[in-house]
């Protein structure tokens, strides 16, 4: 008997290029969509607050820092909440303050577009002019200034 | 032969093809799934690192551009440019005065592209610092201005010996000068028999003014009156004013030759006015020099009613500068063949030697000028330097529209404190044809200072400035 269907060869390919197209067409229906998750995951990824230090001013006697005030701005588009606050140079860090629990209670809760100047007294830090102070929010990012800047 | 059922192989074999597509399909939709997300990050990461790059090429600027007191608080216009400040939020305002430094809230507004930041009082309150504004930005930058609020460089002056009778009341000038790179509010506060007299400027930065007092001269002696400076609330330590109130010398000025009535074409003799006397300082339009003219009522060692002039400079831009107090007498068409003498008496009582330089002049209409210039009574004759009456000169050329060879400069004798001098100019003996007059008056020359805090200043009475013969 004679065959009279295509070759199995040629039904082989038939479908391979089928099984391409639709996959193409898939793809390129979806491509749009499926970047743009893909963005909102980098996004979401990368998140975090963003602030800086605007300004530090401190009074020293001779020997010691005795007090220091901390201008800080949030210029992300999320709210801020500080953690903790430090005072280092190369070779000791000085914690300011710190909060036992970010969520609840963080140092400051610091809005988008909002200023705020912390300021801290009794310190007693040895008087150096090569300081630096860092502050840390409670999503790990950190903003540092020179003292005195 | 038994034939063998034929198997159809095509059944089996696309059953196996059909799985095969649906993983090529499933591996190709998983790979294209994958590069559209990594696409995705990709174009995160771009735009971030734009941003980025876009901050870092910012270039922000804040200018000072305006100074002024509300209530008890200063706002500070500045001008800012590269970057938006946020509309709604706080600056933050620090002075720095070394180891002690303040920080407060400072709240602003934007209003045709500038930011006015109000400084409270009690901030700026604490002496010599710097005053730094950081005012937010709406891409995350921090815009700072530095304004350092230095000394109050302030002098007196008045004059050292006043005759009991010859004034009523003597103008003591306080000399302000803003060494500061920010504005300043300066009030000078004076107590005078008892009355405390307020005066308040606000002086640009690298600016000066000039506060004049009045100071009621009632009796002999020594008279010593505090000056008090607040600058920007900040108290700044100024001497004392002293003014030696005498009795008149009973020696009288003899009146020249041109100014008796019969031989004077006109003349300045004592009648203790103002009118008609014009002021030009040279360059024109600036700061420097501070001048200030008086007709004084009353007896100056002899002669009646003489004016008073002084003159003074500091920190000035030009190389010298020059003051001329003088008549216009074109209208009176005055010939000088007519009427060849003027003449002109002068009591200097405070300049600097080998600085400043006294003078009278004459400008007839044929476009010749005539100075006459008094030199120091030092071993060192003022002026001193050959460019002074080349200076003097130009400023003349300048000022009255003559040309520079037609200048001539006669020197007058030397000069001397608390005396009165006197000159009369033959001005037939320098003249060609017969011109009339068109000015006549009295100058006075200043170097600028050449180190320091120096000072030169031309403080001086005059009269009987007459054209006779």
């Amino acid at each position: 008997m004679v065959s009279s269907g295509i070759s199995e060869v040629v039904g082989a390919t038939i479908l391979l290029v089928i099984a391409v197209a639709l996959s193409l067409l898939i793809f390129g229906y979806f491509y749009g969509y499926i970047e743009s998750l893909g963005y909102s995951l980098a996004n979401a990824l990368t998140h975090s607050c963003e602030f800086t230090i605007m300004s530090i001013a401190f009074n020293a006697s001779v020997s010691s820092i005795g007090s220091i005030s901390i201008a800080i701005y949030n210029y992300g588009n999320t709210p801020c909440e500080i953690s903790s606050i430090y005072i280092l140079n190369e070779s000791t860090i000085y914690q300011i303050t710190t909060t036992s629990n970010c969520i609840t209670n963080p140092i400051i809760r610091l809005n988008p577009e909002q200023v705020a100047i912390l300021n801290y007294t009794n310190l007693n830090i040895p008087y150096e002019t090569n300081y630096e102070v860092k502050v840390v929010s409670c999503d790990g990012f950190t903003a540092e200034g020179e003292l005195g800047q | 032969m038994d034939s063998q059922p034929r198997v159809s192989l095509g059944s089996r074999g696309l059953g196996e093809l059909y799985v095969m597509v649906i993983i090529i399909i499933i591996v190709i939709t998983a790979l294209a799934i994958i590069y559209s997300v990594l696409n995705g990050f990709s174009k995160y990461v771009m735009e971030k690192q734009q941003s980025l790059e876009s901050l870092m090429s910012t270039e922000a600027s804040a200018s000072l551009s305006n100074f002024n007191t509300v209530g008890n608080n200063y706002v500070i216009a500045i001008k800012i440019s590269g970057v938006t400040p946020l509309s709604n939020a706080m600056a933050v305002c620090k002075y720095d005065t070394g180891n002690t430094q303040y920080m407060q809230y400072c709240s602003y507004v934007i209003n045709n592209g500038a930011i006015y930041v109000t400084v409270p009082n009690a901030l700026i309150n604490e002496g010599t610092g710097n005053l730094v504004i950081s005012i937010p930005t709406s891409n995350g930058l921090t815009l700072n201005i530095n304004l350092y609020r230095g000394p109050i460089e302030a002098s007196v002056i008045t004059p050292s010996v006043v005759y009991l009778g010859s004034v009523s009341t003597v103008q003591a000038a306080i000399l302000l000068t803003n060494n500061s790179t920010g504005w300043v509010n300066a009030t000078v506060i004076t107590n005078i028999n008892g009355n405390t007299i307020k005066n308040s400027t606000i002086i640009p930065p690298r600016g000066s003014t000039a506060v004049t007092i009045p100071i009621s001269i009632t009796s002999t002696g020594a008279m010593t009156i505090s000056v008090t400076v607040l600058v920007n609330n900040y108290t700044e330590v100024i001497f004392p004013v002293q003014i030696s109130v005498q009795q008149p010398p009973s020696a009288s000025v003899s009146l020249p030759t041109p100014c008796q009535s019969q031989n004077m074409a006109f003349g300045y003799v004592g009648n203790a006015t103002l009118n008609n006397l014009q002021v030009t300082t040279y360059p024109s339009g600036s700061s420097n020099p501070y001048w200030g003219v008086t007709a004084v009522q009353g007896d100056i060692a002899g002669a009646s009613n003489p004016i008073y002039t002084y003159a003074i400079e500091e920190f000035g831009s030009q190389s010298y500068y020059v003051v001329t107090y003088y008549y216009d007498v074109s209208s009176l068409k005055i010939k000088v063949s007519n009427y060849p003498y003027v003449s002109a008496y002068l009591y200097p009582t405070q300049f600097n030697v080998n600085g400043t330089v006294f003078f009278f002049f004459v400008i007839t209409n044929s476009g010749k000028a005539i100075i006459i210039y008094w030199s120091s009574n030092t071993a060192t004759p003022s002026p001193s330097g050959s460019g002074v009456m080349n200076n003097l000169d130009v400023a003349i050329q300048n000022l009255f529209n003559v040309n520079r060879n037609n200048v001539i400069n006669i020197k007058g004798g030397t000069i001397l404190a608390n005396t009165w001098i006197n000159y009369i100019l033959t001005v037939s003996n320098y003249i060609q044809g017969n011109p009339t007059y068109q000015y006549v008056g009295i100058g006075i020359y200043l170097p600028n200072p050449y180190q320091g805090y120096y000072k030169f200043q031309g403080v001086a009475y005059w009269d009987y400035i007459c054209i006779g013969n």
